[in-house]
């Protein structure tokens, strides 16, 4: 993974310093407010219900146990023992003094982390396939390119007060596991006809009150050419973009009202001027790069070991956590396992201090050291023996960690909501809870099969809901929580954007709505259809008819 | 004009904070006081005045007899914290925020 050099650790010493002398002059009254409020953003600090809330970063979603265990000592020493993982490959603290954030830049410097750019209207931190390195359908590691484009956009001095936040995403995958088609620049690495590797690239993508879909900018962009590319992309939108309105700023708003034929015009022209010059990584650097991701040394393993064909066949908990959290690894001896973060009573995303510490361990014990972060808000064990998975699957267990969610109704995406969230109009994660609850039977779980239900505690639709099988948006409805169910959005290959199925429930109905849709289509599903193929075929009339009319006769009927 | 609770947070620390009858500012939102139209004056002054020595940002008026006073956000804001429970860790708690000034 890729290590700092003496002038990243300066660089991330420095803006440290420089954050604390800004918070330092804030407190003096030396900067007022309004003037603060963008350097603490841009340094991923906000101010939310009840405190501070830190957002980190953590590149690509790639931690090391090492650097797992200083997050758990951040959270012990600077907050209250726990932290969330976010949709975008961040983490975030929910009780930090301001006082104390500058000492905490401190910290994460000592093991190359930082804050830089996870808020504000610069380029986010640049999000990537989780399996990157270890998936079994990657065309090339996609963390190279990610590290190269986090390199070109920190701090770059033409992108630091953009219109709007602008969110980049890589996948080189098959498999699209990076959710591309919801973000402003999706890049999907791929093959030419004559073999060479370049990026089809996506723009416009995006949730929130004005969800879209994104839409092919360019088919094939050589990778040499990808940043003096992304910077023409930039330029457009940094210069057309609407600043008059908030709501009007993103990138997407900007391609809805120019077409995509007109902007990619405008692109085009402006990387004509720029192709070939100074912005185009030289490939000595491209290859400086490549080599912090060198594949780690794993010795042969046998595909099908004996230990763990017997342990699937003893222990019915562990065969159904191989089969949907033993995620596929390029070396068929090996596998990427997922530590679900989803359990009855935890927020979805959250993970203790000394949970923290035992998923480094096991990745220490069973994996190379090295952890991944999901857009599902769970994290993975990467280059794990699969004749290693019944230990893991052990230790886990004893952590409080052996749920296998992956991928199933319980596998719910929620943002943190009004329980922290300054601009949530309801609650999130008591009612993930809820929904937990009502399908807390492993078995019955299973013979639903993947499915996706994100929350979203408002319109800015931070939890996703556009995005899943399931979505749910929470509203306030005359001062009262209520939440709009959307069927038939989907992240990853043939993104969509789920509909609204009809008027608001109040919270306590809503775990029973989702017990109806999903009787509705267990009664219906042809064969072994799944949820997003039943509805493809189907529509949701029959739903419709279930929930708000009288029940699954009817949509069996239609 | 209707009986208002002024609420804000601490600038160095991000705690919820109300304020008091006697005008100074506490984290526990039963030591609220409600002011009527004559009490606000006196009581924007201080928030103008908290504001100006840097202690308190984001301040912002309740309407008590408006539907903000029992709205969810403002209970979860007097509650100091989520209604869910946060993951537990086995070790000891470490620092909590800071009570009043």
């Amino acid at each position: 993974m890729y290590r700092y050099d003496e002038f990243d650790r300066a660089f991330v010493e420095r803006r440290a310093a420089q954050f604390r002398d800004q918070v330092d002059r804030r407190l003096r009254g030396e900067l007022s407010e309004d003037e603060f409020k963008p350097l603490r953003l841009q340094n991923g600090l906000y101010l939310q219900l009840h405190a501070y809330m830190l957002r980190i970063a953590i590149p690509y979603g790639v931690l090391s146990s090492g650097q797992l265990r200083g997050l758990a000592g951040i959270a012990r020493d600077f907050d209250r023992d726990f932290g969330h993982f976010t949709t975008r490959q961040n983490i975030q603290l929910n009780w930090i003094r301001l006082v104390d954030a500058p000492d905490i830049l401190d910290r994460l410097a000592t093991f190359d982390m930082h804050a830089i750019q996870t808020s504000g209207n610069c380029i986010r931190n640049v999000t990537c396939d989780p399996l990157a390195g270890a998936a079994h359908d990657e065309i090339e590691d996609p963390r190279v390119w990610a590290e190269i484009i986090r390199q070109w956009s920190t701090l770059h001095p033409e992108f630091a007060f953009l219109p709007r936040k602008f969110k980049i995403a890589i996948s080189a995958g098959a498999e699209d596991r990076a959710a591309t088609g919801f973000h402003d620049i999706g890049l999907r690495l791929v093959k030419s006809r004559g073999d060479e590797t370049g990026f089809r690239i996506l723009v416009g993508g995006g949730q929130g009150r004005t969800p879209r879909v994104a839409r092919q900018l360019a088919h094939f962009v050589p990778k040499r050419h990808i940043l003096s590319y992304l910077e023409a992309v930039m330029r457009i939108y940094n210069a057309a973009g609407r600043r008059d309105n908030i709501y009007k700023a993103r990138i997407k708003i900007l391609v809805d009202a120019m077409g995509i034929d007109a902007f990619a015009e405008a692109v085009n022209t402006e990387w004509g001027l720029i192709k070939d010059g100074a912005t185009d990584l030289p490939e000595l650097e491209y290859r400086r790069i490549a080599a912090h991701f060198a594949p780690p040394d794993l010795a042969e393993a046998s595909p099908v070991p004996l230990a763990l064909a017997l342990a699937q066949r003893h222990d019915a908990g562990f065969a159904r956590w191989v089969r949907q959290n033993g995620l596929p690894h390029r070396l068929p001896g090996y596998a990427n396992a997922v530590i679900s973060l989803k359990s009855a009573g935890r927020p979805p995303g959250d993970a203790s201090a000394s949970e923290m510490e035992a998923i480094a361990d096991l990745a220490d014990d069973h994996g190379t050291g090295e952890i991944r972060v999901t857009y599902q808000q769970n994290v993975i064990i990467p280059h794990v023996r699969r004749d290693a998975l019944p230990a893991l699957y052990r230790d886990a267990r004893k952590a409080g960690l052996g749920g296998g969610e992956n991928g199933l109704i319980s596998d719910i995406i929620a943002c943190p909501g009004l329980d922290y969230c300054n601009l949530a109009n309801a609650r999130s994660l008591p009612l993930a809870d809820r929904i937990f609850q009502r399908f807390d039977d492993p078995q019955r779980r299973a013979a639903i099969g993947r499915l996706q239900v994100n929350i979203s505690g408002c319109i800015n639709a931070c939890g996703h809901h556009h995005a899943a099988d399931i979505g749910i948006l929470g509203v306030d409805k005359k001062g009262v929580e209520h939440y709009q169910i959307t069927i038939g959005g989907r992240a990853g290959e043939a993104a969509a954007i789920g509909r609204i199925i009809g008027p608001s429930f109040a919270e306590h109905e809503v775990p029973a709505v989702i017990g109806t849709i999903i009787d509705t289509y267990l009664a219906c599903r042809e064969g072994d259809e799944s949820f997003a193929a039943y509805i493809a075929r189907s529509g949701t009339d029959g739903l419709k008819a279930a929930v708000y009319d009288d029940g699954v006769a009817r949509a069996r009927a239609s | 004009m209707s009986d208002v609770m002024f609420t804000a947070n601490r600038l160095d620390n991000g705690a919820v904070i109300w304020l008091t009858a006697a005008l100074r500012w506490s984290e526990a939102a039963r030591q609220a006081a409600v002011f009527s139209d004559d009490g606000a004056e006196a009581a924007r002054d201080e928030v103008a005045a908290a504001c100006h020595r840097n202690f308190i940002v984001a301040a912002y008026e309740v309407a008590v007899d408006g539907r903000a006073d029992t709205s969810m956000r403002e209970r979860i804001r007097a509650g100091r914290g989520p209604t869910i429970t946060p993951p537990q860790d086995n070790l000891a708690p470490g620092p909590r925020p800071a009570t009043g000034d």
